[in-house]
């Protein structure tokens, strides 16, 4: 399997954050310093289990200028195919993974005035990352944290003892809910990050489009890619003239993985564009957030990852 | 900065910061605007007064300036410093092309027009041959010593 390149790193310590959150410390196996990164990166983490190598990846949580070690935080995920459910009941500390060098997909813009995050759930966790960054600036920020009771609000206290004046946590159970309409309160200068399940992204982004946000002042950050409504099994035929099925609850990328095809990949939810091909016959079904309108017209190019065959063939080049 | 206003539809609320002249230039726009509010420019800009006026606007603002040339540039570094970019502003400058030239002696600004190619500076009377060399930081072309 196509692998990246990795830091040896072993578990140093792990909290329980919430019931089903836990942060993991992870440092150098070989005593070296780890890359210093920017607020909102993330890195891969590999995990060897019984049932082969899981990958997932996660927002750093530590300080991007602390090198010594590297947090993240994880939640437990009720639909859990291995990943968060492995690290929440398998990894103990001590335990040596691999975790690739860190990689920003949601970096802070630097033309923004004033940088505005929303969170729902887990979703707070590439803000960690950022405000630690700002407060050192001295930038203008705030955030907007959505949970479903004080119990479940993953790092509640930390963000009130070091950002008193800059959050504001919304609880369902009390029936305060986070509204779209806060967006249209801010000044002209500011940039919004949202970061949450999709439905909440779909929501707010719709939101602030409506309220005049620019795109270039509007990010996110997705959990999953879009899940397509109706996926159909398809095939696909390499260079070698090789046919691959690719079932409708996989994606092009595991078909190819299944097959020993050593694929480029990275993110695995269509934003990084490692796995790009090459698509020489046939029609594709974008689902990634990475292409521009008029290369998803072009109809030459795909990323595995996520995207899909329209045609019931796609000729690919690997 | 030397075009006309375009409309720019479905914006929440239309700023228009201009002086006398300007708000002629502006006002085609200005009619098929709904929502707008005004900044009025005298004589000499009151910078001071347009930042707070820009600093209060909320996201969603289109922001229309219409200055004489030699002013406009002002007005664009002061809205782009308060987050106003090339998709939510337009800057329209009129009259005489005023071109600022920075001394190498004494690193003051002179206004000219464009055509000359020598000036005095003001400042020190240094007899100045404007370059090419323009500086972005200070919006002015860089004018060295005509006769060593």
């Amino acid at each position: 399997m196509y692998k990246e390149k990795t830091i040896p790193v072993y578990i140093k310590n792990i909290e329980e954050v919430t019931k089903y959150v836990k942060r993991f410390t992870l440092a150098s196996i070989e005593g070296k310093q780890l890359p210093r990164f920017s607020g909102g990166s993330h890195i891969s983490t590999y995990l060897e289990t019984a049932k082969g190598l899981l990958v997932r990846t996660y927002s750093l949580t530590s300080h991007p200028d602390v090198t010594s070690h590297y947090q993240i935080a994880v939640r437990l995920n009720d639909q859990s195919k291995g990943g968060s459910l492995y690290w929440h009941n398998n990894i103990k500390a001590g335990d040596k993974i691999q975790i690739s060098y860190p990689k920003n997909q949601f970096p802070l813009s630097f033309k923004a005035k004033h940088h505005v995050f929303y969170a729902a759930g887990i979703g707070i966790t590439p803000f960690l990352s950022m405000m630690k960054e700002l407060k050192d600036k001295g930038s203008s920020f705030e955030l907007h944290y959505a949970s479903k009771n004080l119990e479940f609000c993953a790092f509640y206290e930390d963000l009130n003892k070091h950002y008193p004046h800059q959050c504001r946590c919304y609880f369902s159970n009390q029936n305060k809910r986070i509204q779209t309409r806060s967006l249209e309160n801010h000044h002209v200068g500011t940039h919004v990050y949202f970061c949450g399940p999709e439905a909440f992204i779909n929501e707010f982004t719709s939101a602030a489009y409506r309220v005049g946000f620019h795109e270039s002042a509007v990010h996110f950050e997705r959990f999953h890619p879009p899940q397509p409504k109706n996926a159909a099994p398809f095939q696909v035929q390499l260079k070698d003239g090789t046919l691959i099925q690719v079932k409708k609850d996989e994606t092009l990328l595991q078909a190819l993985q299944n097959q020993g095809i050593e694929a480029p990949y990275s993110c695995q939810a269509g934003r990084c564009g490692t796995c790009e091909l090459s698509v020489k016959e046939g029609e594709i079904d974008h689902y990634d957030s990475f292409l521009s309108e008029e290369q998803r017209n072009a109809q030459d190019r795909i990323l595995t990852c996520v995207s899909r065959g329209k045609s019931s063939k796609l000729v690919i080049e690997i | 900065m030397t075009h006309d206003a375009v409309f720019i539809e479905n914006k929440r609320k239309y700023l228009f910061c201009a002086d006398q002249h300007g708000m002629k230039l502006l006002s085609d726009v200005m009619e098929q605007s709904s929502e707008k509010e005004f900044f009025r420019f005298e004589e000499e800009p009151d910078w001071t007064s347009f930042t707070s006026f820009l600093e209060k606007q909320k996201i969603g603002s289109y922001l229309y300036v219409s200055l004489p040339k030699s002013e406009i540039y002002q007005a664009r570094v002061l809205a782009e410093k308060l987050g106003f970019s090339e998709e939510t502003a337009q800057f329209i400058g009129y009259g005489e092309n005023v071109v600022r030239v920075f001394c190498s002696r004494c690193h003051s600004i002179n206004k000219t027009v464009e055509e000359q190619r020598e000036i005095l500076c003001q400042q020190c009377v240094l007899e100045l041959s404007i370059s090419d060399h323009y500086s972005k930081k200070h919006n002015a072309y860089l004018g060295y010593a005509a006769k060593l």
